[in-house]
Order: structure tokens, then C-alpha cells, then sequence
């Protein structure tokens, strides 16, 4: 087949603007088979646009996307059937009971593991007899990725799958988020602003600024690779070429985020007198270059 | 694909209760009809056209159920579903063939005046369809526009074609092909951009207060910061009749009450 | 057993290797004692089991672990019954260069710290 070779989801060149407002500017990225991308950026910074342009779900201004090798504006069901993508406000078929809803949608997916949603929705501890308009918000997220779960995805995207979720609830999507992946080679892309959440499960980060894509790497890369560097203000003209992001302070003083080079080496200013680098978790790196 | 999934998607993707309403509409208007067609009969010779009034009228409210299936096409849209879509599309035209074939073979045989009985059917199904699918400003131009174009009629004394006249299929052609074709134009429209909201002048009836109304809503329910649930407007707008016209008009009180307890996002 | 911290700025595969360098270094973990599978591990942190793979391949690489057919990953046997005090420090090593530079940030006197430090190791 010739989708084995390429990534399941990939973008070229995505740009898209909407209402007077560029939400999108020349987005390229793919997501490699097999693994859990997490994608991060603060609120509008077009995530969801981000993610339903990759799924065929708008029509970009320009550029596309392939999910599964299959152009997203036209995908077959053949794709879809090995897809399943959980919108941000978990709103569907709210005239149906959970029980109804997932019989109802199991029908359309060869795969459907209907132990799978049984198991689940006694675990998850989701009223079956209520209508889904019912339910609050994380009982109807729950069912949402219980749907996106019982399907037996190859692809699996996730927008913003944590935010209406309590933590108990949030541990344990990305526990079977992380074992679809780790075990079934289930390709994961989900979006969050919730840096922890990623950081468990997430082999690689992409982070969204304004419509850009200004890191995209493997998330232990990330780790190893960028430090934050403080300059007092009398090395501020040494300063490094090009840093990820840099932030001047009131004292003249310098905050650089700086990756290390091809050989793995810091840049020279790390050894100027006064000067201080610092390891970054993720969530500092975020904040940093989101700012 | 499943034929009887597919006969079945206007009772199976809907609430519990809606098959068995379904049945009761269905026994209520087609006894109805016979009724009407039973006892003009000695008394007016063109009673059966009594019967296919009714008929029509229970075909039209059919008609708004099937179109407005659409919410389950875009259901199936936004969550690319396979399959889904399609079946709903399928399911609409099967089962609006099926419908006016066999309501107007029965009838046909029971009133013995086949021709405009299935003409008068066929308006009745695509009004409901119409008025389930196209723009809201459509609609609201036809309702408004009917009584001018009537008072019209009687001051220039214009005589109506009445059903039994063979000119009859030419008004029927003339109106259920356009209703029909803009129906389904716009049944491709609502889900060409699954998520982005419709502006409420060009939505279709059947998607007010759904989907498409969360923006509204989430405009319309701020906490209030006192505990208290917020004024409700589409709750308020439910007793809009159009609104309940609705099968699931639940909904959009629910909304803003889970909206109301801090969830909204952007 | 682990001890996993996700926003920490190591990466989770390292905290896993370097506990796993500690924990038999120290003997803790005995030759031959069994290590919980990765699925176990990916479960009870919720992380990704590519990651906790990654690891414990770092450490049967290191000669840490060895794989047995069936019982999965087993401590290896150490050159040495535990490692030498130099090596067991050199382990130590990056946490006490943290430290004596926040000390010099802090600007405390060393003895005082050495003498807390000292308390603390129950001395």
C-alpha cells in the first residue's frame, strides 16, 4: 500500500483565514505512524483550526492535507473507518443515550469493540439512561472518547480531550491513550494547553504560535536540547544569533531560549562571565516562547 | 450498504419515544383520511380530495422529520463518521420515494382518482422537506408572501387551478422540482463547513437552537457569579412555536446549564 | 517503585535509567530480581510504553538489565558485587553541583550547609 510509507497525517503548506483573521500561516508538519503527537499552543493560537484542517473538516485558503495517504476533503470511508477524532466540545447526538448513541455509531465501524464500550462505560461510571444532553460536560466527554476508543482506531485525534475531564478522569485517558499507542501502533494527535498532560504521554511536541508551527520535535529532544540562558545586560551585545525566543528585561538584562548546535554544544555565550543557563521543563519552554 | 439500516436511520438515530410517535401520527392521520374519504362520499363528490388534504398534511410533517435529518448527516460531518453521511442522504430520498409511493397507491385505490391525489402528495412531502431545509429567509419569504399572493388571487379574481384541472401537474412540477433541488443545494451547503456557524438568517429551521446556536448560547448564558443559573434565552425561545417543532428541544436548556457551570470555552 | 515526575526538565526515560542506576548500584536491586514490564510501568504512570521501553533498552545496553525469555527484564549481574563508593558518588555528582550553586545564590556560608547536610544523613 502506498500509505505505509508516507505519515498517516500530514500538512503542506496550510494557510487559512477566516472572518479577516489568518489562523493559519504555512503550516507543515506530518505526524509519523506510531506516534503521540501532542500539539500545544495558548487559546487561538488555531489549534482546532489546525487540526480540522488536517481532517478535511474546513477547506483550507490554501495548501492541504493527507490523512492515511488520502487527500482530507476527500477522504472514503475506507480512511474513516480507521479514524477517529474527538471534536472540542463533545456536543454530538445529544437526543441519545450514551448506550444508544455508541450502538447506534458502532454500526458503521468494521472494528467496533463492543466489550471494549461496555467494560468502559461501567468503569468510567457513565449514566446510560439519560440522553447525552444530560450528562455534564466530562461524563459527555467521556463518552465521546469511549467512541473514539471502541472504534479500534489506526489514527486517533484528540482536541483539547482533557479540558472538561478531573484529573482521575484525565489519568486515565492517557493511560489508554498511552497504551493504544505504545501497544496497538495507533498514530495519536491530540491537542492541549495542559503542558503536564503531554509531557506523560506525548513522544513528540509541536507548538502552535499565532498560526505557526515554532517547535516540532521529539518531546526528550525537546528536553535535552533547549535551555534558558540569562545574560546580564554588559554581555547583551554577545548574545547568541537567531535564539528561539528572547525576551529583554528592564535592566538591559537578556532571557534567550537557545537550542544546543549540530554537535550538541551550547552557544558561546554560555561561558561569558555572569552568564546563567538553566535547564527548561516543557511548560517553562511554552511559556517562554508563547509569551 | 445495509438497506435496513438505511430504511431504518429516521427512527433509529432518533430519541426513544419517536418511533412509536411516528406510528400514532401515522394511524391518527391515515384513519383520518379514511374517515373523511368514507363520509363525504354520499355527500360531496369530490371528497376523496378531503382525504388527500390530510394525507398531504401528515406527508409535509414527515417531510420536516426527514430533512431534518440533516443534523445527523452533520453529526456524522463533524465527527467523520464513515458511512454516516451517506446513509442519511440515502435514507432521506428512499424513504420520501417510499412514503409518497405507497401513500399514494393506497389511496389511489381506495378514492379511485390516481392522478391528482399523488400530484397533491407530492406537494405536501416536498413543502415538508422545504420548509425543514431551506434558509430561514426562504421560508419566511413564502409564509409571508402566500397571503399577498392570495389576497391577490380574490381581488383580481383570479381562479386557482383546482387539483382535479390536468393543468395540476404542471403547478405540482412546478413547485416540487425547485423545492426539491434547493433542498438538497442547501442540505450540501450546511455540511460544507461542518463546523463554523451559520448565520441564523441563512440557517435551515432545523438547525436552530442545535448545533449551530452555541455560539448564541454561549454568549447568551454568562455565569452570573452569584451561583444562580442563568436566564436562558433559548430556553425562553423554546416556546417560540417553530422551536417545537423540534424533536429535541431539551437540548438547548441543557446547553446553557452545563455552559452556566464555567465550561465555556472559546 | 519509580519514582516518575512528567514536568520535570529531564526527560522521563533518563529519570527511569538514572533510578535504575541507582537502585542497583546501591544493591537494592538484587541480581537477577525481576523488573516490572514496561506495560506495568506505562499503566501505573500513564506515561507512553515507547518511552519506558527506551529506557530499560538504555540500560540493558549499560549492562544493567538482561532479557529473559519469559520473565522479561531481569537486573544483570553487576562486575562487582555493588559498584565502587567513587562510582556510586559519581552518580551523586549533578545533584550536588545544583546544590552548591544554589548555595552560592543564596549566599549561605558552607559549613552551616555541610553541617545540615550532615543532620539530614543522620550523623
Amino acid at each position: 500500500m502506498s500509505e505505509s510509507n508516507s505519515a498517516p497525517l500530514t500538512a503542506q503548506g496550510l494557510w487559512h483565514t477566516y472572518e479577516g483573521r489568518t489562523a493559519l500561516r504555512g503550516v507543515d508538519f506530518k505526524v509519523e505512524a506510531g506516534s503521540v503527537l501532542g500539539l500545544i499552543g495558548r487559546n487561538g493560537a488555531g489549534k482546532s483550526t489546525l487540526i480540522r484542517a488536517l481532517l478535511g473538516l474546513l477547506v483550507p485558503s490554501s495548501g492541504g492535507a493527507l490523512v492515511l495517504g488520502e487527500p482530507a476533503l476527500q477522504l472514503t470511508d475506507r480512511v474513516k473507518e480507521r479514524l477517529a477524532y474527538v471534536p472540542q466540545q463533545p456536543e454530538a447526538f445529544p437526543w441519545l443515550t450514551a448506550t444508544q448513541m455508541l450502538a447506534f455509531v458502532g454500526r458503521f465501524f468494521p472494528r467496533w469493540d463492543d466489550a471494549f464500550v461496555r467494560a468502559t462505560l461501567s468503569r468510567w461510571d457513565i449514566p446510560t439512561g439519560r440522553p447525552l444532553a444530560k450528562l455534564s460536560p466530562g461524563e459527555r466527554q467521556r463518552v465521546e472518547l469511549i467512541r473514539a476508543l471502541a472504534c479500534r482506531p489506526d489514527v486517533l485525534v484528540l482536541d483539547e480531550p482533557a479540558a472538561a475531564l478531573d484529573p482521575v478522569a484525565r489519568r486515565e485517558l492517557l493511560r489508554e491513550v498511552a497504551l493504544r499507542a505504545g501497544e496497538d501502533g495507533c498514530t495519536v494527535l491530540f491537542s492541549t494547553h495542559i503542558v503536564s498532560d503531554l509531557e506523560r504521554v506525548a513522544s513528540q511536541i509541536a507548538l502552535l504560535h499565532a498560526g505557526q508551527l515554532l517547535l516540532h520535535c521529539a518531546l526528550d529532544d525537546t528536553k535535552e536540547r533547549y535551555a534558558r540562558l540569562w545574560l546580564p545586560s554588559r554581555h547583551a551585545a554577545a548574545a547568541p544569533d537567531a535564539p528561539v525566543s528572547r525576551r529583554v528585561h528592564s535592566d538591559g538584562s537578556l532571557t534567550l531560549v537557545v537550542g544546543r548546535g549540530a554537535r550538541g554544544d551550547w552557544p558561546a555565550a554560555v561561558q561569558l562571565d555572569g552568564a546563567r543557563l538553566d535547564a527548561l521543563g516543557l511548560e517553562d519552554l511554552f511559556v517562554e516562547i508563547a509569551a | 450498504m445495509n438497506m435496513r439500516l438505511v430504511f431504518g436511520l429516521p427512527w433509529r438515530g432518533s430519541y426513544r419515544h419517536k418511533p412509536w410517535i411516528m406510528a400514532f401520527a401515522a394511524l391518527a392521520m391515515w384513519s383520518g383520511a379514511l374517515l373523511v374519504l368514507h363520509m363525504t362520499r354520499p355527500l360531496w363528490p369530490a371528497g376523496w380530495l378531503g382525504a388527500g388534504v390530510v394525507l398531504a398534511f401528515w406527508l409535509a410533517a414527515m417531510g420536516v422529520l426527514l430533512g431534518s435529518m440533516v443534523r445527523l448527516a452533520l453529526e456524522a460531518r463533524r465527527l467523520c463518521l464513515p458511512g454516516l453521511e451517506r446513509a442519511t442522504a440515502l435514507s432521506v430520498c428512499l424513504n420520501a420515494l417510499a412514503l409518497w409511493v405507497v401513500s399514494a397507491v393506497l389511496l389511489a385505490v381506495l378514492s379511485g382518482h390516481p392522478a391528482p391525489l399523488t400530484e397533491l402528495l407530492a406537494i405536501g412531502l416536498a413543502a415538508g422537506i422545504a420548509y425543514a431545509l431551506l434558509p430561514f429567509w426562504v421560508v419566511a419569504l413564502a409564509l409571508l408572501l402566500m397571503p399577498l399572493l392570495q389576497g391577490l388571487a380574490t381581488s383580481l379574481h383570479w381562479r386557482g387551478i383546482a387539483p382535479q384541472d390536468p393543468r395540476f401537474l404542471e403547478v405540482c412540477v412546478a413547485f416540487v422540482t425547485p423545492a426539491l433541488l434547493f433542498s438538497a443545494w442547501n442540505w450540501r451547503r450546511v455540511l460544507q463547513h461542518p463546523h463554523r456557524p451559520i448565520g441564523w438568517f441563512s440557517r435551515p429551521i432545523m438547525l436552530f437552537a442545535t448545533w449551530t446556536g452555541r455560539p448564541r448560547i454561549l454568549h447568551a448564558a454568562p455565569a452570573d457569579g452569584l451561583g444562580r443559573r442563568p436566564a436562558c434565552r433559548s430556553r425562553r425561545g423554546c416556546s417560540r412555536r417553530w422551536r417545537c417543532t423540534r424533536p429535541d428541544r431539551p437540548i438547548c436548556c441543557v446547553r446553557c446549564e452545563s455552559h452556566s457551570a464555567g465550561h465555556i470555552r472559546h | 517503585m519509580l519514582n516518575i515526575q512528567p514536568s520535570a526538565p529531564e526527560p522521563i526515560y533518563r529519570q527511569i535509567l538514572e533510578q535504575l542506576r541507582r537502585l542497583i548500584a546501591a544493591g537494592q536491586l538484587a541480581e537477577g530480581e525481576p523488573l516490572p514490564s514496561v506495560r506495568e510501568v506505562a499503566v501505573m504512570h500513564a506515561v507512553n510504553p515507547m518511552t519506558v521501553s527506551r529506557a530499560y533498552g538504555l540500560a540493558e545496553a549499560e549492562g544493567l538489565l538482561k532479557r529473559l525469555r519469559g520473565k522479561g527484564m531481569v537486573v544483570a549481574a553487576q562486575s562487582g558485587r555493588t559498584r565502587s563508593q567513587s562510582e556510586r558518588l559519581a552518580l551523586l555528582e549533578p545533584l550536588l553541583l545544583a546544590l552548591s550553586r544554589q548555595v552560592q545564590e543564596l549566599e549561605l556560608p558552607a559549613d552551616l550547609v555541610l553541617r545540615r547536610l550532615g543532620k539530614l544523613l543522620g550523623e
